[in-house]
């Protein structure tokens, strides 16, 4: 699935723009120990997280995009660091379970459309 | 994206570095009256109220004014100085003060000591004051040398990289600024992302238990030859009462706040275990716990500089 399929699946509004990518996984938590832990790769991080830390932990493990969920408004300063690293951001109104299903809808759509 | 020659001498300067320390302050029996005197005579604007070198509150030009508008200017500065004051940490990186300046919008604030106890104020004056006379003693040096040392901007010499980072604790905003600049740094010293993603990963949740768990802080200090990465994390206290069952998986002495700003979950020691090819902990109650981490290089691509990891 391509980052702007995943977007348009959460309704989701980027707030740091890039140039389109290929995602082949989600991980979801508002842990950031919880992402720190995972094992993917090529994956986008889905968070309720709206800090500098939350961007810096995206950095660590190497995502490739960060959204954030519940419609939470995103401080300038987790904009702004994002927009440094090179991060693409975006934000969606869903809530932490809807978002999820919704991408897990995005992966298995473009999954089953290609085989 | 590198780090510009002046970001770079900030990073390296300690808070207390840039502060001013003969500071004029008040006590609580004070009049606001007379505070307005110390204002007037020393021309500032914000007077700290300090007693037995604790800090109480602070009393600005603002407070002055709404005393003199509703005719209070002769009570004493107790009951009307601002109490809830906004303070750094004497180690703070000075990157980090100056986003709380920024942040705040305050002209100035008090410095305390890892103790608590109040030993200074910043202002951007004293920050420029520092940032001047360290530029000059760099400046000093043989050039060539001064731009090396604080941009690391030629390549490596072959003997091997070493790279220090104070962590100040309970300052959550900063966790993952050390894991992200040594990520960067191994990148731009060849080190393949599959390792540079372990050591980050570990140096992330390292940091974050010095800033959740310690009572003062704590240190990272890195090494990088052509054989491995060296990670040695080590703090002054408290120390863990039990490393082994600290080591188990969602164990965890967090509390809900942290819990609520994404850490303390009992995960950090587990996965950094699992991240780093060697692992030992060695913790004392009241002295303090050390971490000593390493993480081997594949032999076909160490010491090489230059960049290793970019986006396609
Ligand atoms: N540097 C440290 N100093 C004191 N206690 C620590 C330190 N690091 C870890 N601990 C203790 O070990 C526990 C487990 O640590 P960790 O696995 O990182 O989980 P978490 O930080 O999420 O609680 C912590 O809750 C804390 O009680
Ligand atoms: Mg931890």
């Amino acid at each position: 699935m391509m980052w702007t399929e995943l977007l348009v699946g959460l309704g989701a509004t980027a707030l740091v723009d890039s140039d389109d990518f290929e995602v082949r996984a989600i991980a979801a938590a508002d842990l950031l120990s919880d992402i720190l832990a995972t094992e993917k790769s090529d994956f986008v991080m889905l968070t309720g997280q709206t800090t500098a830390p939350a961007i810096r932990t995206a950095v660590a493990v190497g995502a490739l995009g960060v959204i954030v969920v519940r419609g939470k408004n995103v401080p300038e300063e987790m904009i702004d660091l994002a927009t440094n690293f090179g991060i693409p951001l975006a934000v969606t109104q869903l809530k932490m379970f809807e978002a999820c299903v919704s991408a897990g809808v995005c992966l298995w759509s473009s999954a089953s459309s290609k085989s | 994206m590198e780090f510009s020659f002046v970001q770079e001498l900030i990073h390296k300067l300690k808070t207390f570095q840039a502060m001013r320390e003969e500071v004029v302050t008040a006590t609580t029996s004070c009049t606001l009256r007379d505070v307005q005197g110390m204002m007037r005579q020393h021309r500032i604007s914000g007077v700290p109220v300090v007693e037995d070198e604790h800090l109480l509150g602070i009393v600005t030009i603002e407070d002055i004014l709404r005393a003199l508008e509703h005719g209070y200017i002769d009570d004493p500065v107790r009951g009307w100085m601002t109490k809830q004051v906004v303070t750094v940490g004497e180690r703070w990186p000075l990157t980090e003060t100056m986003s709380v300046l920024d942040r705040t919008g305050y002209g100035r604030l008090p410095v305390l000591s890892a103790e608590g106890k109040f030993i200074g104020l910043v202002t951007s004056d004293s920050i420029l004051h520092a940032l001047l006379v360290e530029l000059e003693r760099l400046l000093g040096k043989d050039e060539e040398r001064a731009v090396a040392e604080s941009a690391a901007a030629v390549p490596p010499p072959p003997a091997g990289q070493h790279w220090e980072f104070e962590i100040p604790a309970g300052d959550y905003d900063a966790a993952g600024l050390t894991s992200v600049r040594l990520k960067r740094e191994l990148a731009s010293h060849g080190v393949p992302p599959e390792v540079q993603r372990r050591v980050a990963i570990a140096t992330y949740e390292a940091e974050a238990n010095l800033i959740i768990h310690t009572t003062s802080g704590g240190r990272i200090v890195v090494d990088l030859d052509e054989r491995m990465v060296r990670i040695v994390v080590q703090d002054d206290g408290p120390g863990i009462e039990d490393t082994e069952m600290a080591m188990r998986h969602g164990w965890s002495t967090a509390s809900d706040l942290v819990r609520s700003l994404g850490f303390g979950a009992g995960l950090g020691l587990p996965n950094i275990r699992k991240c780093a090819d060697g692992f030992q902990i060695h913790s004392e109650m009241g002295r303090g716990t050390r971490l000593d981490l390493r993480f081997d290089l594949p032999e076909d691509t160490a010491g090489q500089s230059g960049p290793a990891e970019g986006k396609k």
